[in-house]
């Protein structure tokens, strides 16, 4: 692995649509300017496949169970996947910048470590908040100074941080012991923010939805948007200063780094506690829905409004699987299977209406190689 | 370089970091940071530390002795507590510890006690485990001639198991439930980790009793326990469950260990399902602190006498490497305590937890 | 062979860090010197052979699946969103585990238990492989099949440990190949047979010029969805391999055991990085990786450190190393 992957072309960036491997973030201008678009279906059809899956488990389940299209579950359902969706645009906006984000999961707990032991300590919400925030941001300015300042991968800066970041929570908490908080002591202004409501819509999912709307606007409306999808997507692109594109980099990091933060703040309060490698479960279900939102955009692009497909198509069909009593041994490849027919539905659709019979790919890998000796 | 010592400073260490940052806040603000009304909670985790001083005086000396040990995990206050009592104990005694705990990965167990065997110590602990599983590596240490000695499971290699009595804590548990719910009903259960000796014992006994018990019956599908993110991910499946099975199709939740029935009890709680009793074991504060609430759920759980087991291991293997081997039982059993919301607050002052 | 590809070797070996001066490729090297040096002399059990057998034993299971996934990671390219990634290789070890102690557990025969065993391990590698080659990110796909095959392992399993016994296992466990235990003699072979097969074959330098530019291997004439693919069905074989080595290891299948050892195995193939002269994930860093974290758990075991900052250890490590690097080459590479 190239120490400087994050800055030059990546030489796989091809612009040959046909062999590229799928729904890479291919640049947008090379895309329109290298091939006219004849079929509006390929550009069309693939990226309903997500919305039209996620309808898809909808009515499924409220055919299967009565209680699934309740307002009561499906509010329900929405409040337990805040976190991952604060999670989740967290990981777009990494993504968005050309980078992934393995930490996430410790800059949750590390979060929720501070803010629970703050609420033990006694101290007021809002500073438990703060710490928790400041725990949280101390990840994503790490990653940074890795990333941006070192040069170190993405990938592996966040894999490192996630190996010392376990360590520093067990040495924080001598070797991962929770910290619980009595209901009794906990004070309304922290416990609301897991488990109170307003209006009658939770809390976690009034942070998620605004953190959503403000996001969105920040990428797809902005100038400190724009400018991050084109450092993520073609970094040599010479319109913008180096120096401006490192704060960008590490913009992205931190906006990661304190939106999971807020998450195991948010955890903490829902659980009146702080229990040990809590984040981890986020880390692949984000990338997951990241990706699945991905599919969504014409090229390949990480989106808020995607990833929030993604996010309510594992939520939804982890609560459907629970209602309709389908046992866990099977939820796993019920998921994985839902997952692999999203993704390969999305391509296949942009490849018929090129290649009717046989994808292009498959047919490639069944034709003799036409390497010569 | 020094044998660590983790839990005893480390929730400290944590607070004083908290500490220095909210005093930094204070300047800036001015202003009170803590809460003014709240009675401060006692440090969370400090319950390692006071280990009971119930063993005889004439336990022999550990003086130049090394005891090696290796926990399976210390994510839970059972191992966490046994773990740190033990090392205490070795090195009150006068002995000198090395200590492994596998993050709960079964690889790393093993590892851990062939990485104790290198260094020939005068006995080997082992935290939690299976026999199975550790088989092979704790007949390397009988053959390195190295005393074995286990802590809540049992092995043919083992001088001495300090346990609880798994079988009578799974069986009074389940008793326990099928009384309280009037001898039918409907018990959703969290599938344990078949893999954890005292897990499987307790949910063997929980079958044992129910089949005298037939017209209660375990619901379909088991939910799924997790060893990370428990509380969250319980409480999730059991907002679901709690859907699918509308008023009167769940009477209780069992688990073999606490911590997914606090997420399982909050979840009761707060949809107000309060025909639904929860009952767990191992006694975690956070449990503890649920069963003192009359509100909740939440109804009983079992203590193990953690302090005492780790304490009573050491001073086994003291007892042994003195030739005292006499003095030694294949299996120190430990009396569970049983708790529930009319003895809570009387059982925690008594034990200190 | 005398196939000359029209990508020149050249391209294939350059240095993709150009101003990192020639030592920086020995830091790596240099810091496993160092910290077994203070391993060996803080303490006297640290060489005895017994340790040493010990300790590369543990490394055995790690360095296997970890070629696996190291091929993967040279075919596929290095750039991790997009690149080569295999995710299931945990997963697909658990299940190969699992298949071979409850094929053996009904009464198979041990040999064609781990057949059957490797065969369903291949066949989640060809599904891995057909949904790169389809385009599917590798990320996803393998994520996915990370999902399935946990899934599958619990659904084969009934989730409870599945005991795994029998002379052939016990041999897989305690037994010596000239002198080496069974699983360090797999570990060796594989490395062997998978290291040559990269860099003395035809398919193996070409897997490498698809892996860093695809579009030079695409007009030379090479098809790069064959060498992919080629490379999740080795990643989820040798994965297999790995897991049936786990399994006789701790003599019995346990359920949910991919998940304990994925993050493992991704670190010793990444971590190659580390040792590699042109700091590029590599076969031979792969092996020093997977016994470099075997003896670094070990000697803190030795050295009485917790526990608790191993995985801290790991991490500084790596970043320590690729610091240096990054630093040292930064005047000249841009």
């Amino acid at each position: 692995m190239t120490t400087d992957t994050q800055h030059t072309t990546n030489p796989r960036d091809d612009n040959s649509p046909d062999t590229s491997p799928g729904s890479r973030t291919t640049p947008p201008t090379s895309r329109i300017s290298g091939e006219p678009r004849r079929f509006r279906a390929d550009v069309v059809l693939p990226r309903l496949i997500a919305p039209v899956v996620l309808a898809g488990i909808l009515l499924a389940f409220s055919a299967l169970s009565p209680v699934f299209f309740s307002s009561d579950n499906l509010l329900g359902v929405l409040n337990q996947a805040a976190i991952l969706a604060l999670v989740a645009i967290g990981m777009t906006v990494v993504v968005r910048a050309g980078g992934i984000d393995l930490s996430i999961g410790v800059a949750l707990d590390l979060a929720a470590l501070a803010a629970a032991a703050a609420i033990a300590g006694g101290y007021r919400p809002w500073v438990a908040l703060t710490i928790g925030l400041a725990f949280g941001l101390t990840v994503g300015l790490v990653n940074a100074a890795l990333i941006v300042l070192l040069r170190i991968p993405s990938f592996m800066a966040t894999l490192s941080v996630w190996f010392i970041g376990t360590s520093v929570q067990q040495l924080l908490t001598g070797g991962g012991a929770p910290i619980y908080l009595q209901k009794s002591q906990v004070p309304d202004g922290f416990a609301l923010w897991g488990n109170g409501a307003v209006l009658g819509i939770p809390i976690p999912l009034v942070f998620a939805v605004l953190v959503a709307a403000v996001v969105y606007l920040g990428l797809d409306r902005t100038r400190w948007g724009r400018e991050l999808t084109a450092t993520g997507e073609q970094r040599t692109a010479s319109r913008i200063s180096g120096k401006r594109v490192s704060w960008l980099a590490v913009s992205a990091y931190l906006l990661g780094a304190a939106l999971a933060a807020l998450g195991g703040v948010v955890l903490a309060s829902r659980t009146y506690a702080f229990i040990p490698a809590s984040g981890q479960l986020y880390v692949m279900d984000a990338i997951g829905a990241v990706f699945i939102g991905a599919t969504l955009s014409r090229f390949g692009r990480a989106s808020v409004p995607g990833t929030l497909v993604g996010v309510l198509i594992f939520a939804l069909l982890a609560n459907g699987m629970n209602l309709i009593g389908l046992s866990f041994f099977w939820q796993g490849l019920a998921r994985g299977v839902a997952l692999l027919v999203v993704l390969l539905l999305a391509i296949l659709l942009t490849r018929t209406t090129r290649v009717p019979v046989i994808p292009p790919a498959l047919r490639r890998l069944l034709a003799p190689s036409t390497a010569r000796s | 370089m020094k044998n660590s010592r983790p839990a005893v400073q480390a929730t400290p260490l944590a607070l004083k970091l908290l500490a220095s940052s909210a005093a930094l806040g204070l300047l800036v603000t001015g202003c009170s940071l803590k809460e003014p009304s709240s009675t401060t909670t006692p440090a969370p985790a400090a319950s390692g530390a006071a280990a009971e001083q119930i063993s005889p005086t004439d336990i022999p000396s550990l003086e130049g002795k090394t005891v090696g040990i290796a926990a399976k995990d210390i994510v839970h206050d059972f191992s966490r507590v046994v773990y740190d009592t033990v090392q205490a104990r070795v090195e009150e005694l006068g002995g000198e510890v090395i200590a492994t705990q596998a993050e709960a990965k079964e690889n790393k167990h093993v590892s851990d006690v062939e990485n104790l065997i290198a260094q020939e110590p005068d006995a080997i602990i082992v935290i939690l485990g299976d026999a199975t599983t550790l088989g092979p590596a704790l007949e390397k240490v009988n053959e390195a001639g190295i005393p074995l000695f286990t802590i809540d499971f049992q092995s043919e290699y083992s001088t001495n198991n300090v346990t609880s009595d798994n079988w009578v804590i799974g069986s009074t548990v389940a008793r326990t439930i099928a009384e309280n719910i009037g001898g039918e009903g409907q018990i959703l259960v969290f599938n344990g980790f078949p893999g954890v000796a005292p897990c499987r014992i307790r949910y063997s006994e929980l079958e044992v009793v129910l089949e005298d018990y037939p017209k209660i019956e375990l619901i379909e599908p088991e939910l799924q326990d997790k060893y990370e993110g428990t509380v969250e991910d319980a409480k999730q499946q059991i907002n679901d469950a709690l859907r699918r099975l509308p008023e009167g199709e769940i009477d209780a939740v069992w688990s073999c260990w606490d911590i997914p029935q606090i997420g399982a009890a909050q979840a009761i709680d707060a949809a107000g399902r309060d025909e639904i009793k929860v009952y767990g074991v191992d006694a975690e504060p956070g449990a503890l602190d649920m069963i003192a609430d009359p509100e909740s759920s939440f109804t009983a759980t079992v203590a193990q006498q953690t302090t005492v087991m780790g304490t009573r291991s050491a001073d086994n293997v003291a007892l042994f490497l003195s030739g005292a081997e006499d003095e030694v039982p294949t299996t120190s059993y430990l009396e569970p305590v049983f708790i529930d919301k009319d003895n809570v607050t009387e059982v925690r002052s008594e034990l200190g937890i | 062979m005398s196939t000359t590809t029209a990508v020149p070797e050249a391209r294939i070996l350059k240095p993709l860090r150009r101003g990192a001066p020639r030592w920086l490729a020995w830091a790596g090297y240099g810091a496993v010197v160092l910290v077994v040096l203070i391993f060996a002399v803080s303490s006297s059990a640290f060489l005895t052979p017994g340790n040493i057998s010990a300790t590369l034993n543990q490394a055995a299971v790690f360095a296997v699946a970890g070629f696996g996934l190291a091929v993967v990671i040279i075919t596929g390219g290095d750039d991790v969103v997009n690149g080569g990634i295999d995710l299931s290789v945990g997963a697909v070890a658990g299940l190969a585990g699992t298949v071979a102690a409850v094929a053996a557990g009904t009464g198979m025969q041990p040999p064609s238990a781990i057949a059957l065993a490797l065969l369903m391990s291949v066949a989640a590698g060809i599904i891995n492989g057909s949904a790169v080659a389809i385009g599917l990110r590798p990320l996803l796909a393998t994520l996915a099949m990370m999902g399935i095959a946990g899934s599958l392992n619990l659904v084969i399993s009934g989730n409870v440990k599945v005991p795994l016994t029998g002379t052939t296992f016990e041999w897989l466990r305690d037994g010596r190949v000239a002198g080496l235990p069974v699983a360090v003699a797999v570990m060796l072979l594989a490395f062997a047979v998978v290291g040559l097969a990269m860099t003395r074959t035809t398919w193996g330098i070409r897997s490498y010029a698809v892996g860093q530019n695809p579009t030079a291997a695409r007009v030379a004439g090479l098809n790069p969805v064959r060498y992919v693919f080629v490379s999740y069905i080795i990643s989820a074989a040798l994965a297999g391999v790995a897991g049936i080595l786990l399994a006789s290891r701790l003599s019995s299948a346990v359920p949910g055991l991919g998940d304990q050892i994925l993050l493992d195995i991704v670190l010793v193939a990444f971590m190659s990085v580390v040792f590699s002269r042109r700091l590029v994930v590599s076969l031979g860093g792969t092996l020093v990786a997977a016994l470099f974290v075997a003896a670094l758990t070990n000697g803190f075991t030795l050295l009485g450190v917790a526990s608790q900052w191993v995985g801290a250890a790991k991490g500084v490590l790596i970043l320590v190393v690729l610091a240096v690097v990054a630093v040292r080459g930064r005047g000249t590479a841009r």
